[in-house]
């Protein structure tokens, strides 16, 4: 009878030459199971480069030439533009309630009336100023609707006081008609705007300011700052070519869940949340740089921190009965859990970082919005609970507004379409997130 | 190449590395499939589909001090497998009863023979005895882990393993007598 020391012996005797006993597999061994396992995922990063260069190539030229093929959205006339100085204006103004508290000495004579467009100018004080305004100028206004010769024919006849005569040549009289955009108008409006204040006015500095002033209406009393904002709507503001912006975004996530079938295990019955549940509810924030290509098209260029949540339901069974999760204890133990046909619920929350860039193409202005198109991509990558590369493209129509002089207000309505599927923490599923929301951003 | 620069490597599915690892561990590996196999071209088998697992599931490894260990682990998962597949009512094949040995005679056999035919003496038990015994025995694994990963009970692995111990030691009693009649 054996006892268990010798047993013990027995066994340790058979692991010492066990243990590390090795063999010689086939030759082919190698081949086949090279043959048999995945193929290797190069990332050629300058073909990335370049294909995402040609993109957006092809995103510019693509605008391009939609943007010349069909014209901008009708904005509203210049005149109509206009309007709230014209008509501030119009309104019989008290000598004293139109002056700017800078032209304390102005003179009754200095206003003219005109019945059509009932402008009127104010004369600064000749002995502070030596501004010189055009004689026998022709202002000239775009109505809607009426034709260049019915424009010529309908323009004002200013008539400046002998005081102002002979100063400029008269080549500086006649100018083409206006055409141009609205938005040099307001900056010439808030130009004359800055005519009131005591900096001193001359002819170098009208010119300074495009020489376009004959061409439109004379300036009434002097434009006060607030008639300036008043006449600064979306549609004219002149933006810079270079600003910032933050943006938030509450999205809703959704995926395409494909059961990943590197092992041999049952995936069924995949049950993920609700259209509108809370386990949807993600979040991303961006904070960049966007510059004006032109008059229509911007790029915008930042960093992007997203999370996405997901959840899932699904059941579990091993094709081979005895399959076992394996999870490590410590060196000496190992924890196994057989895989059986099982209900697995999975809820994680996946977080990213990137770098987006964005295409914005103007579509034109609105009273007091301004409506464009956003297309453009993000990559990055997934840094929690794994780490795998990762990239979205995203496309938005958004909304925007002045809240100040120099801060813009954003609203875009937004999807992003995941290119890269990420993992569940079990490697059975593979997830390919998209997203929907809303981003509202600021813009200075 | 370091282990970390082999892991990294071969988890982005460089077949380098691939070729690498394969070189560097196929003895080992290859020697566990023949413990567990009942024949050569079974442990190939076993060796191939093992393989094929180790570097589908690579990614998961991040310590590349664990990187052997974890290699057997898939091995015997493997092995565990195949011979669920192919054995799963032998499991419980009843065999005659554990003889007790008497002398030590086994023993100075046991240390005259090579590991190839300590090895040959492995694969010629029944599956469940050579089962129970290489996870046991070479492996390490207590019997409860043993009565979980192949689906019996406690008991049922214990007395296997007895009657593993018998059927060896029966067989190297029996080969020490047949190289002595050589002799």
């Amino acid at each position: 009878m054996n006892t268990p020391e010798d047993e013990q012996a027995w066994d340790d005797l058979f692991r010492q030459r066990l243990e590390h006993y090795e063999a010689e597999p086939a030759a082919d061994a190698l081949g086949r199971i090279l043959a048999g396992t995945p193929k290797p995922v190069r990332i050629n990063r300058r073909r990335v480069a370049g294909r995402v260069a040609v993109s957006l190539l092809l995103l510019i030229g693509m605008s391009w030439w939609a943007l010349n093929r069909w014209p901008m959205l009708p904005e509203q006339p210049a005149a109509v533009k206009t309007s709230p100085v014209g008509t501030a204006r119009k309104s019989t103004l008290p000598s004293g309630s139109a002056s700017s508290p800078t032209t304390p000495e102005r003179s009754p004579s200095s206003t003219l009336v005109n019945p059509d467009q009932s402008v009127a100018v104010n004369k600064p004080s000749v002995r502070e100023r030596e501004a010189t305004f055009p004689t026998n100028n022709t202002f000239s206004y775009r109505s809607p609707g009426k034709s260049r010769q019915a424009r010529v024919a309908g323009s004002v006849r200013y008539r400046q006081p002998a005081t102002y005569r002979g100063r400029i040549r008269p080549t500086d009289a006649t100018y083409p008609d206006w055409d141009d955009s609205s938005t040099d108008l307001v900056n010439v409006l808030t130009e004359v705007a800055s005519v009131a204040e005591p900096a001193p006015l001359t002819i170098g500095r009208l010119q300074h300011l495009g020489l376009r002033l004959p061409q439109m209406a004379p300036p009434a009393a002097p434009i006060s700052a607030q008639q300036t904002h008043l006449a600064t709507s979306p549609a004219v503001s002149r933006r810079r070519r270079s600003s910032v912006y933050a943006s938030v975004m509450a999205l809703y996530s959704y995926r395409r869940i494909s059961p990943n079938t590197n092992d041999e295990v049952y995936i069924r019955q995949i049950q993920s949340s609700r259209t509108f549940s809370s386990d949807r509810i993600g979040s991303r924030i961006q904070i960049g740089k966007e510059w004006r290509l032109s008059q229509r098209i911007g790029l915008r260029a930042g960093l992007t921190y997203g999370q996405l949540r997901t959840s899932m339901r699904y059941r579990l069974r091993t094709l081979p009965t005895d399959s076992t999760q394996v999870n490590w204890v410590n060196d000496q133990t190992v924890r196994l859990t057989p895989m059986a046909d099982r209900p697995v619920a999975v809820a994680g929350r996946y977080h990213y970082v990137g770098l987006n860039t964005d295409l914005i193409v103007s579509l034109g202005s609105g009273q007091l919005w301004s409506h464009y198109l956003t297309a453009g991509a993000t990559v990055g990558g997934y840094v929690a609970p794994v780490r795998r590369q990762g990239a979205f493209l995203q496309a938005s129509y958004g909304i925007e507004r002045p809240l100040t002089s120099d801060l813009w207000l954003r609203i875009e309505p937004s999807v992003q379409y995941g290119l890269n599927a990420v993992s569940d923490r079990r490697n059975l599923c593979k997830i390919r997130p998209y997203t929907y929301g809303l981003t509202i951003s600021f813009r200075k | 190449m370091t282990d970390l620069d082999l892991l990294r490597a071969c988890q982005r599915n460089d077949p380098r590395a691939q070729t690498a690892l394969y070189h560097r561990f196929r003895g080992r590996l290859m020697g566990l499939c023949r413990r567990y196999a009942r024949s050569r071209p079974e442990a190939e088998d076993m060796f191939q589909e093992g393989f094929i697992r180790i570097f589908q599931q690579l990614h998961t490894i991040e310590q590349p001090d664990r990187l052997l260990p974890w290699m057997k682990r898939v091995m015997v998962n493997t092995a565990i497998n195949i011979y669920h597949k192919n054995h799963r009512l032998l499991a419980e094949t009843d065999y005659d009863a554990a003889q007790d040995m008497g002398t030590d005679d086994h023993l100075d056999t046991l240390a005259r023979l090579s590991a190839d035919e300590l090895v040959l003496l492995v694969q010629d038990l029944p599956d469940g005895y050579r089962m129970v015994f290489n996870l046991h025995v070479v492996d390490g694994f207590n019997h409860p882990e043993i009565a979980q990963m192949l689906g019996i009970s406690e008991g049922t692995s214990k007395s296997q393993l007895a009657r593993a111990r018998a059927a060896l030691k029966e067989k190297l009693k029996k080969l020490g007598i047949v190289r002595y009649e050589h002799s």
